[in-house]
């Protein structure tokens, strides 16, 4: 590789490094009001089947962040049924958060396409993101349920059909790769590559004129 | 009165190249998973990789004058252990890396330069990761679930994301700044 090549490789990964040191700053301020966002997003879905609301619990022991709390909506007690169940079901979801800063880190550090279409690509994915960890959130707080109760109605919901608890067991962990890796960088590269992705307010005068 | 026809939005079928570079890379990645959880790739191929990241990240401290020590995957740096474990060689962004590049529709020999640039650069910055969380164990380990989860994993794929834009770039002929995949 000839140096100007490495300079240029250096200043490449010295821009994405230094964009995703401002993003992940500025994400241990915002983390967990957008994982309590999440779990709104999940429980919007979840009375699907139960009827929950959220709440946001201080963790005393980590002593740095919020937990997120699922309770019945008409008693306050946590989504559970087995009351020899020791404490409640625990998900951590701060595992769904980091792939939003890996997309917009790679949206805005890769320097792409212009402003205008970056916006667009980025107001997007952050979108389909939420939309998909927030469905996945639901689908964890089922089978979280699901392991610590026999309840017939949780067994037979389509939730669980769909995502059956052992396959759920069995591939938790590349699921979870997937989720957290692969998908933020796929779409990003599908959000790069689709032609049909408008640049926001229109297509300017400079897109029209060089017909891109 | 004669009203003006509707213009109507026309949506681009996705090109052949398009498809079967969303083919490739869907298949790519499906096979080097798959790989990453193979029982004797592991232990053949995966593992010993792994005892490689261990024995670099000894050597990096011991250069730096610390007392240094590793046995398989484990490593311990002033009484300070860590285990690298499957996840922590940095062989999941590889496999994301390598699904990309041969995901574009170029040369054989500018992809294996593509390759070599991405297994050498992701094996480096997977090293910086590593060291990273080590002085974040050794200093403050309260952080290690916040650098291990969130930081060290994003880091390296993003590092490697922007390694195969440099290559789309600059060796494969693509100018993703202006236009959509058209190779030079």
């Amino acid at each position: 590789m000839p140096a100007s090549g490495l300079a240029r490789l250096m200043r490449l990964l010295g821009r994405v490094a230094l964009v995703y040191m401002c993003l992940f700053v500025l994400w241990l301020f915002v983390a967990d009001d957008y994982h309590l966002l999440l779990a709104r997003g999940a429980a919007c879905l979840i009375p699907l089947v139960v009827d929950a609301k959220i709440e946001r619990v201080w963790l005393a022991e980590g002593g740095v962040r919020f937990d997120i709390l699922f309770t019945e909506r008409d008693e306050n007690s946590p989504l559970r049924a087995d009351q020899a169940v020791a404490g409640y079901p625990r998900i951590d979801i701060t595992q769904y958060g980091y792939p939003l800063l890996t997309f917009m880190a790679l949206a805005l550090g890769i320097p792409g396409p212009r402003w205008p279409r970056k916006t667009a690509l980025l107001l997007l994915g952050v979108a389909v993101l939420f939309c998909i960890y927030s469905t996945w959130v639901m689908v964890a707080v089922y089978q979280a349920l699901a392991d610590n109760q026999d309840i017939p109605f949780l067994r037979s919901n389509a939730v669980l059909r769909l995502v059956p608890p052992d396959l759920y067991a069995r591939y938790k962990i590349p699921l979870l790769v997937i989720l957290g890796q692969v998908l933020p960088v796929s779409l990003y590269g599908i959000l790069l590559f689709r032609p049909q992705l408008r640049p926001l307010g229109g297509r300017t005068r400079r897109y029209r004129a060089t017909g891109k | 009165m004669t009203s003006k026809p509707k213009r109507r939005h026309k949506v681009r079928a996705p090109s052949i190249a398009t498809v079967k570079a969303v083919a490739v890379f869907a298949a790519s990645l499906i096979v080097f998973f798959w790989a990453l959880n193979n029982r004797w790739a592991d232990a053949h191929i995966f593992s010993p990789f792994t005892g490689l990241v261990a024995v670099v990240t000894t050597w990096i401290f011991k250069a730096a004058g610390q007392t240094a020590s590793c046995a398989g995957s484990s490593v311990m740096v002033n009484g300070t252990s860590l285990s690298i474990a499957q996840g922590c060689n940095g062989l999941e962004a590889v496999a994301l890396y390598f699904a990309a590049v041969l995901a574009m529709p170029t040369r054989w020999n500018r992809r294996l330069i593509g390759l070599a640039i991405g297994l050498v650069g992701i094996f480096l910055i997977n090293q910086i990761r590593v060291v990273g969380l080590f002085l974040v164990a050794m200093l403050k380990p309260e952080f290690i679930p916040y650098a291990h989860n969130y930081a060290g994993q994003t880091f390296v794929i993003l590092m490697g994301m922007a390694l195969w834009y440099f290559w789309a770039e600059n060796y494969a002929g693509f100018g993703l700044g202006q236009t959509h995949a058209a190779p030079r």
